[in-house]
């Protein structure tokens, strides 16, 4: 697809420098990452909220980015979503350089975070959500009056949740009835709607019961089924075991270990989280 | 289609049908249910209420209101209100008499107080957007400046010697039934704003804008065009019912009404519309507004005192926005959720 040319990535040796303790990657080396960030650093004042943060997010993978309160994830994920400009450091999308000075800049990059409060509107039904802000009209002279042609948002909608096998009641319910699980669904549609490749997601089970965090893992997996590659910053590691291939430690900032789920085990992960090694003192 | 309408809850075709179990429409349908047992009552009591003429004149006495209460109910969706309104009728009635006074034909008076009454509605919203002041003080200064207006442009007198024939615009009729001009204005108005609510992304955008201003400013909304649009068109409504009202009298005095005013609110409240932004019907806005001339059209049926019709149009209000308070309180302490209806397909 890609001129082989333009694909430095894996096999560079200064990318793959900077991630501690990198295993062996899985995927093609010739096959640049859907999306990486080099060395990224992030100051605010004098706190240094990310020095030198490397994250590389594979195609069509289930990454998670995890790490204690303060070690960064939240400013990385920003920075990815075009929330803040890194100090120092690149991102890049298809193995290319790219500048994110915006979200609606990441959006047409063909990247769309999902944060927390969602930003959906409440007194809008799903399929409203779906589109808003990039709704389909009927065509001229129709359009010129701003004639919204809800019928086709309404087919394309349907299509979209009953992908994802969303289970709201009907397309016309309200996202200020529906459950938490329900809207994280829904705003998950909404970004695999415009043809997003890679999907960020920052705490998409925070604060969801047993059953609504089973039903957004269960969309995790089929964003993964659909080939789409997902980031997802979380507190419950049993989520990352549950759905994620690989994962990246952060601490303090740093990227000190990126690493396939299966290669290790809880208790490494909270100690690299909380001490930065991976073994128990003996 | 697949799982998603497989695990929909069936809902009896009616209700789906009429969009029953929306509460915006049970709010409407029960306003209408409430203005027609009230007639009913009145009916029975003196064989007056159901005739043509007293059904006419109920609503050239409200058309004002039932027009301005059309787009108001959009500003407050939009999560802003229109104080200004009562205002922007006083000016734009004295503007359009005096022009006439001075020999321009009726149809540009009528086309120069709409423009008035939208560059109000400009004004309104430029002053809310560039100083950030909220709606309700920016208009309630407007309310001030345009009645001031109209009296500098009058001298504080009701327009004179407004020729006979500016009556035309508010008390024409037509057809053999004798159908006042003002019923064509609501029923347009109402139409123009019915469609604009539903079919077109001013209506969404106002509800977005409302409900969640900065998401939808995040997902691309033009939230600040929402804003002025929907302040623009309350005021060239406001400017239109302005003549209207203008030529309904005959002379169109500097004076704000504030039954007209408040009215309108009270209206659009009525009818659905919530004070805090996000939820609206126009034609919710439209029943409250024919509900509020109901109960004051009886109450003089009836022989009651205008002063007790001040305090039927309180007790109207009270009620209804109290009962919608009661039940979205309880509803919220049993799951945070919106207040739903039971869902009646469902008894066993």
């Amino acid at each position: 697809m890609n001129d082989p040319s333009e694909h430095p990535v894996l096999t560079d040796g200064e990318a793959q420098s900077h991630v501690a303790n990198s295993p062996p990657s899985e995927t093609n080396a010739s096959i640049p990452f859907a999306l990486e960030a080099r060395d990224v650093s992030k100051h605010f004042g004098g706190v240094a909220a990310l020095s030198s943060a490397n994250f590389a997010l594979a195609n069509g993978e289930v990454h998670a980015i995890v790490g204690d309160n303060g070690a960064g994830k939240s400013t990385l994920l920003k920075i990815i979503a075009g929330a803040h400009r890194p100090d120092s450091g690149d991102i890049l999308i298809n193995g290319e350089k790219v500048l994110i000075p915006n979200p609606r800049a990441a959006q047409n990059l063909g990247v769309t975070t999902v944060f927390q409060d969602l930003g959906l509107v409440d007194d809008l039904d799903a399929a409203a959500n779906l589109f808003l802000g990039r709704e389909l009209y009927h065509r001229p002279p129709l359009s010129w009056l701003g004639v919204l042609n809800n019928k086709a948002m309404r087919a394309i909608a349907k299509q979209h949740i009953s992908r994802l096998n969303v289970s709201i009641s009907s397309i016309d319910q309200l996202l200020g009835t529906m459950s938490g699980g329900q809207r994280q669904a829904i705003a998950v549609c909404r970004a695999i709607a415009f043809g997003t490749r890679v999907i960020i997601m920052d705490e998409p089970t925070a604060a969801l019961g047993v059953r609504e965090t089973a039903a957004v893992l269960d969309v995790i997996r089929r964003l993964h089924d659909n080939g789409l590659a997902v980031a997802m910053v979380s507190h419950s590691l049993s989520d990352v075991f549950a759905v994620a291939q690989r994962l990246t430690i952060l601490r303090n900032g740093r990227t000190i270990r990126t690493t396939n789920v299966c290669d290790v085990t809880l208790e490494e992960i909270v100690r690299l989280m909380t001490a930065g090694v991976a073994n128990a003192p003996s | 289609m697949s799982t998603a309408t497989a695990t929909a809850r069936q809902t009896t075709p009616i209700l789906k049908y009429t969009h029953l179990d929306n509460r915006d429409i049970q709010r409407i349908v029960v306003n209408i249910i409430v203005l027609l047992i009230i007639g009913a009552y009145v009916q029975l009591q003196n064989g007056y209420f159901f005739t043509s003429a007293n059904l006419w004149s109920l609503f050239t006495q409200i058309a004002v209101v039932a027009m301005i209460a059309c787009p108001q109910s959009l500003v407050m969706t939009s999560g802003s209100i229109d104080i200004s309104i009562g205002g922007v009728v006083a000016l734009t009635g004295v503007v359009a008499g005096l022009l006439f006074v001075h020999g321009w034909p009726l149809w540009l008076c009528f086309v120069v107080a709409v423009l008035v009454g939208a560059l109000m509605g400009l004004l309104n919203s430029a002053l809310i957007l560039l100083l950030g002041i909220p709606s309700f003080i920016t208009t309630i200064g407007t309310l001030y400046a345009s009645q001031g207006i109209a009296n500098i442009l009058t001298n504080g007198l009701p327009v004179s010697a407004v020729p006979p024939s500016f009556s035309t615009i508010g008390t024409a009729q037509f057809f053999s039934a004798k159908i006042p001009v003002q019923v064509f204005y609501t029923i347009g108005v109402l139409l123009i704003f019915m469609g604009v609510q539903r079919y077109t992304n001013l209506g969404r955008y106002a509800v977005a804008t409302g409900s969640n201003r900065r998401g939808a400013f995040a997902n691309g909304v033009p939230v600040r065009r929402t804003i002025i649009l929907c302040f623009i068109l309350c005021g060239a409504t406001a400017g239109w019912g302005g003549v209207a009202y203008g030529a309904r009298i005959g002379t169109p005095v500097p004076v704000v009404d504030p039954d007209i005013l408040f009215q309108v609110i009270v209206a659009c409240v009525v009818g659905g519309t919530a004070l805090t932004g996000g939820r609206g019907s126009v034609f919710g806005a439209f029943t409250g507004a024919m509900l509020i001339a109901t109960v004051n059209d009886c109450l003089d049926l009836l022989g009651v005192s205008t002063y007790w019709q001040y305090v039927a149009l309180g007790a109207l209000l009270v009620v209804a926005v109290g009962a919608d308070t009661a039940v979205r309180g309880v509803h919220k302490t049993a799951g945070g959720h919106r207040f739903r209806f039971p869902d009646i397909s469902q008894t066993s």
